[in-house]
């Protein structure tokens, strides 16, 4: 018995399977059979000692040889039946899961372990344990049959007769020859050619995960009325009973997780026509079944299916699947060969064990790797048994235990109408459509019959004097804002504005907004929000689509050459009645159209009803603002734009009596900004985006000492985990809020508190929540389904398109007659406490930073270029964190053009930054997208280190590297190709407002993205480069600092100073010109009158580099002899010149080439070095009786450079900073990094003391 | 009991699992080719089982055509 012999084809499936995990006992297979009746022990232990011994799969042991081949070996190894007493099956099987999880050495230990337990005198179990690389179920139950047989004839004093196993070498033979034959080769082409263009397999899992060591069980019996509806069912499609229970099967899976395409794996015992039938080993296959669900399909349709593809696949069960996913290429990939497992068990096991009946319990059927559902038909009268088996890695034990109940019902439900659409058959248990409607949707309360201004004008009447509005223009109180819409009002309803009109409202984010938003709603229109940042075309189709009766607007803002009604808000009507207007608006009356992107090519607008707008502020009156506000006025920041109808989260705190800031452009674009203004005004209430929210997080939000709200509102987009356990725990009350635009901004809430992970929440009162499936009926609960909202949020529909609407806006079958419901097209599940979990998008819509964005839209736009044939957009998140929209286009054009192209009709967030060229757009065989077959954009682009020729670029370089996180960038890198987005342009606009003191718009920056083409857009009139006073920044508050070049004469290095002295005008003294001053004292006394020219009167703040520094010593004498006030000297590595170096030879063009760079203008500086070192060497110091502040390069000198003490005699007092650089190193930024900091120190201890 | 399996009823309920026609001669076709498969033969086992007959499913899966399982069969019994 010493006989080498390959492995069989399953055996190798399974050797392999075990090395990946060589501890697991997951391959460990179990049964037992239950006697019940006087058992002859030591008989039966003979018998099972016999059968194992005649069995030859269990008598080997396994290795593997040089080439790494297994093999098996014939080796007798001492064993022993275990014969336990029990006191119950319950003990026995404690036991026998306590041994399963035993892991078994292929190479060294018996494969199986038999043993006898005895519960009582009458009832006996007979267990076996064997690795599945030795027996499959057939093989156990060859195994089973013998031992009864050996077992009874002992009993009878028989000997028993010759056993009839075949040999295991037989059945490797077989596998051999059978990989060689032309049935092989038929095989793989059926099987390959039945897998090709199948979409990947479902399956019920919520979740992936890694194969696991143990396996989640649960089972239960189909009853004598189950089968035999499963047989009625099989009869007409001319199958058998398994053939309908596959198909019930697929059909649950089908309703479960709504795909039409399923891939089951059969597990099949190909022995029939098999030298294998009489040998107990293991040749198991597993072959695909793909079923189509064909709408209306029915169970018997389903059945009839099921039946021919098993009757095709017939001839080529044999063929491995192992082989076939390398034929497919499924090895390395993620991507699986099936879904969950049918395995249909119909093997003989009348065993008699000397006249007493066996029944057989499987235990364990081996590994899992998602779900299988096994149907044990034991041919012995006892029915059908259901068991479940799944990957514990992949489902709970409670959702396992819900699939089994659910299926169970699903399977009567569907047998009993089984030429009914299996669509039609009623997933839900008893219980669940109450708790689905009513439990979880009960949220009917009351709703006050008032509109909008209603609820205003009743605050304003009681707390007149109150302040109602901050604004960058105006602060406003309730009577005086109620006032300014009451004037306004009057005029509109004098222009045609009433009831179900509309008014456009463009206008700049000052109290105007407010007052005109309140004035058109008090009129009894509703208002039309149009964002200035939008492009003309844009702007011009919103007018065009809306037909407002009237646009408000400013002079500055109107530029549409388009005809419309306008009023222009510049004057405001002062001579109209400031009383409340008597208007005859209705809850059902629209009060604002708000448009949003349209996946067909242009905007829609959703009419939004004053119901739904009333609903909301009871909501979030009830649950938030007055729970929050704890009867104390609170201030809320608004910083949405008011086109977006997140803005109402703002204004319904106003409506209840709270201090409305509405935030400026750019504070609310700038992070910092923003929390500076939250902290400086104690806002208490903000509603932001998550995105937003991380930007302040970065920002410091959360930094201690700084205000933060008390109440923080997230809403517009998902919120991700990370940002979900930052926030939780700050101290603040955190709210999430969902709903689209189409729901009147909210419809599900929650407090981030109630869960640790993201949820959406619970539906807002007046709202009804329902997860659906395809044909619209209820999801049990935990099944992914689209979102449906009913109830008083559902707006009135699309302005203008009826169709639309139609598809959107449908019957609420759920909701009391005539109620509507809105399609989200968002993908959800309830989760058992009735909260509702987001799950992506059914189609192609995205969020980037809160922004609603149908691809469609923005195609329609670059496809509408004469140049672009194709185009596919498309959102991608090639930096991690960094959602950005990227164009694939077909065509030859450059993406600059369309860049530009796009930005003169979209808003910025819809404009793709990245663009990039194909030669056609890769598409999958059903036609869509192929997006795995889209390149990543090219980013090798990346700063390309041209360096800034001028301060204004350097200023501009500073601010792209600063805003895209990169240490530097040159003046020809794109910002977008650095990762740029339509968040950071804003941002950008409201640095270079700051910076320049200019205003460019955001298209600018679409059309011009790198430094050195920006610069030219800026249009900033400050001169020359050379001039002898540059502006680095003119705006700002408090005195400027005046910063004075080095010998080169050139000033621009200080706008690296810019970044940390915010809010700080600062100019730079540039002596580069022959002015022909003969002293420092001469230049010195030039520079006052000039810098007087700028800023007429002190404190003067003063810096110099070098010799520089020199001239700012001299200039503050002469100031404080002008009796002015010089707050600050700051000296860049600049001391007076030793007398000793006055004879040097002067610097050569080396030296000053390496202080200035590569420049065109090098000639002038070169001689300005000159004239200016030598004035310097002239210069003798005055005393100046104040404090300077000096910073000293510590690297790089030689012995006799000069020190600090040589300005003791100059100097009143004298504080030292030491920074680690060079003498010429003190101009650069990352040193003027360092001495902008202690500035910023000094100006604050100044203002402090 | 086992008077009743006589060759019309197995050839019967062959006929019937395959859908085929029972007068029609099939007796040597090779049944798996026919879309016999281990749940129909299980189904015949016990059917047969059920109604007296020795039936073994390896011995008939060994013997797939309607010949030679009348030749099992119905000589057992007669």
């Amino acid at each position: 018995m010493s006989e080498v012999l390959r492995l069989g084809a399953a055996q190798e499936g399974i050797w392999t399977g075990q090395q990946f995990d060589r501890d697991s006992p997951a391959f460990n297979t179990a049964e037992y059979v239950e006697i019940r009746g006087a058992v002859d022990v030591p008989l039966l232990v003979a018998a099972i000692r016999r059968a194992v011994s005649e069995a030859d799969a269990l008598n080997v042991v396994f290795g593997e040889d040089d080439d790494g081949r297994p093999f098996q070996r014939f080796a007798e190894r001492p064993w022993s039946v275990d014969v336990v007493e029990v006191a119950g099956e319950a003990e026995a099987l404690a036991w026998m899961h306590a041994d399963l999880a035993t892991p078994v050495d292929l190479e060294s230990d018996v494969v199986f372990r038999q043993a006898v337990f005895r519960i009582s005198e009458e009832h006996f179990l007979w267990y076996q344990r064997v690795h599945h690389i030795a027996l499959d179920g057939y093989g156990l139950s060859l195994v089973a049959r013998r031992v009864a047989g050996v077992y009874t004839a002992l009993v009878e004093g028989r000997e028993p007769a010759e056993h009839t196993f075949g040999s295991l070498a037989s059945v490797v033979a077989e596998d051999q020859s059978y990989v060689n034959s032309p049935k092989h080769e038929a095989a793989r082409e059926y099987w390959t050619s039945k897998a090709e263009g199948r979409a990947a397999p479902v399956v019920l899992a919520r979740r992936s995960g890694k194969l696991a060591r143990s396996v989640h069980r649960v089972s239960a019996d189909l009853d004598a009325a189950d089968i035999a509806a499963l047989k009625e069912v099989a009869q007409p499609a001319g199958a058998m009973w398994s053939e309908a229970v596959t198909a019930t099967f697929a059909a649950y899976l089908h309703r479960m997780t709504g795909a039409d395409e399923l891939t089951l794996a059969l597990p099949v015992m190909s022995r029939l026509g098999s030298v294998s039938l009489r040998v107990p080993c293991m040749v198991t296959n597993v072959v695909p079944l793909w079923v189509t669900v064909e709408p209306g399909a029915s169970l018997t349709d389903l059945t009839a299916q099921v039946a021919a593809e098993l009757r095709a696949a017939r001839p080529h069960l044999r063929y491995r699947y192992e082989q076939l996913r390398r034929d497919l290429k499924l090895v390395a990939g993620e991507r699986k060969l099936f879904g969950p497992s049918v395995n249909i068990m119909p093997f003989d096991y009348d065993l008699r064990f000397a006249g007493h009946r066996g029944t057989v319990r499987n235990v364990s059927a081996g590994l899992v790797e998602d779900l299988v559902v096994h149907v044990y038909d034991r041919a012995d009268g006892s029915g059908l048994r259901l068991v479940l088996d799944a990957n514990p890695n992949c489902y709970d034990l409670d959702e396992l235990t819900g699939h089994l109940t659910r299926f169970r019902a699903f399977l009567r439900t569907a047998t009993a109408a089984p030429d009914a659409p299996v669509a039609d058959a009623d997933l839900l248990l008893p219980g669940e459509r109450e708790r689905l409607l009513g439990e979880w949707n009960d949220t009917a309360v009351p709703l006050p019959d008032v509109t909008v201004p209603e609820l205003f004008e009743a605050q304003a009447a009681a707390t007149p004097d109150r302040t109602a509005l901050v604004a960058g223009d105006a602060t406003l109180t309730f009577a005086e804002l109620n006032a300014r819409a009451n004037r306004l009002a009057r005029l509109l309803v004098a222009c045609g504005a009433g009831p179900d009109r509309y008014v456009a409202m463009l206008l700049p984010r000052t109290s105007q907004s407010i007052v005109a938003l309140l004035a058109v709603l008090k009129a009894g229109a509703a208002y039309v929000p149009i964002d200035p940042d939008h492009p003309e075309q844009r702007i011009a189709a919103t007018l065009a689509d809306s037909r407002p009766v009237v646009v408000l607007t400013t002079k500055a803002l109107w530029r549409a050459d388009i005809p419309a009604r306008l009023v222009f808000m510049d004057v405001e009507p002062r001579l109209l009645s400031d009383v409340d207007l008597e208007v005859p608006v209705e809850p059902g009356h629209a009060a604002c159209l708000i448009y949003t992107s349209g996946s067909t090519g242009t905007p829609k607008g959703v009419v939004v009803e004053h119901r739904g707008l009333v609903n909301l502020f009871h909501h979030h009156r009830d649950t938030m603002i007055r729970p929050e506000s704890g009867g104390t006025v609170r201030k809320a920041a608004l910083s949405a734009s008011l086109s977006f109808d997140t803005s109402w989260e703002g204004l319904l705190w106003l409506l209840d009596g709270h201090e409305l800031h509405f935030v400026d452009d750019d504070r609310r674009r700038e992070p910092a900004a923003m929390l500076d203004y939250v902290d400086r005004h104690g806002i208490d209430f903000m509603d932001i985006t998550p995105t937003y929210a991380e930007e302040l997080l970065a920002a410091g939000f959360l930094d201690g000492g700084r205000h933060r709200p008390a109440v923080l509102a997230l809403g517009g987009e998902a919120t991700g985990p990370a940002l979900w356990s930052a926030l939780r725990d700050t101290g603040m009350s955190v709210y999430n809020l969902y709903g689209p635009t189409e729901c009147t901004v909210d419809t599900l809430w929650c407090r981030l508190a109630d869960s640790p992970d993201p949820i959406v929440g619970r539906p807002l009162t007046n709202t009804r929540a329902y997860v659906l499936d395809a044909a619209r009926r209820l999801v049990p609960p935990g099944v992914v389904g689209e979102l449906y909202f009913g109830g008083a949020p559902v707006a009135r529909g699309y302005h203008d398109r009826p169709e639309l609407t139609a598809e959107r806006f449908v019957d609420d079958p759920f909701g009391p007659p005539g109620a509507q419901m809105y399609r989200t097209g968002d993908l959800a599940r309830w989760r058992p406490d009735g909260t509702v979990e987001f799950l992506g998008r059914a189609d192609d819509q995205v969020k980037i930073r809160g922004f609603r964005i149908e691809p469609g839209e923005v195609e329609a736009v670059l496809v509408s270029h004469p140049a672009v044939a194709q185009a596919a957009v498309v959102p991608r998140e090639d930096t991690p964190g960094l959602l950005r929209l990227v164009a694939y286009v077909v065509g030859d054009v450059e993406p600059a053009e369309l860049r530009r192209f796009a930005a003169e009709r979209l808003p910025d967030y819809m404009v793709p930054p990245a663009y990039v060229p194909l030669d056609r757009i890769p598409r999958t065989t059903s036609g869509k997208l192929d997006r795995a077959a889209l390149p990543a954009p090219d980013r090798s682009a990346t700063v390309a280190g041209r360096a800034p020729r001028d301060h204004r670029e350097a200023v501009l370089c500073g601010l792209f590297a600063e805003l895209l996180g990169l240490p530097e960038v040159g003046v020809d890198d794109d910002f977008f190709s650095l990762g740029g987005h339509s968040l950071l342009v804003a941002r950008l606009i409201g640095r270079v407002r700051s910076e320049f003191g200019v205003s460019i718009g955001i298209r600018t920056v679409f059309e011009a993205p790198t430094v050195a083409k920006l610069v030219p857009k800026l249009g900033v009139a400050t001169g020359s480069e050379l001039d002898p006073v540059l502006p680095l920044r003119v705006h700002g508050s408090g005195p400027a600092l005046f910063c004075v070049a080095p010998a080169t004469g050139l000033a621009w290095s200080f706008a690296a100073l810019l970044a940390h002295l915010p809010d700080q005008p600062v100019y730079g003294l540039q002596p580069v010109a022959d002015e022909g001053f003969g002293s420092i004292g001469e230049l010195a006394a030039c520079y006052v009158r000039r810098v007087r020219e700028v800023q007429p009167v002190g404190p003067y703040r003063l810096l110099g580099a070098s010799f520089g520094g020199l001239v700012a010593h001299e200039m503050a004498v002469l100031l404080s002899e002008l009796g002015e006030t010089v707050e600050l000297v700051a000296l860049l590595d600049s001391f007076p010149i030793p007398a000793a170096w006055r004879d040097l030879p002067p610097a050569g063009d080396d030296e000053v080439a390496a202080m200035v760079g590569d420049l065109d203008r090098f000639p002038v500086v070169r001689e300005a070095f000159a004239r200016n070192s030598a004035l310097g060497a002239a210069w003798t110091p005055r005393r100046f009786d104040g404090e300077v502040l000096l910073f000293e390069a510590t690297e790089g000198k030689t012995p006799d450079w000069p020190g600090p003490a040589t300005w003791e005699p100059h100097v009143g007092g004298m504080t030292v900073h030491r920074l680690v650089t060079t003498h010429n190193g003190m101009v650069t930024a990352r040193s003027l990094a360092c001495v902008g900091a202690v500035l910023a120190l000094t100006g604050e201890l100044r203002r402090a003391s | 009991m086992a008077g009743q399996l006589t060759a019309a009823t197995i050839r019967a309920d062959v006929a019937e699992l395959l859908h085929r026609d029972p007068a029609e001669n099939f007796d040597a076709e090779d049944l798996f080719a026919a879309g016999l498969d281990s749940v129909r033969l299980m189904t015949l086992v016990e059917r047969w089982r059920e109604a007296g007959a020795e039936v073994d499913f390896v011995r008939l899966a060994e013997r797939p055509t309607l010949g030679e399982w009348l030749e099992l069969l119905v000589g057992q019994d007669v």
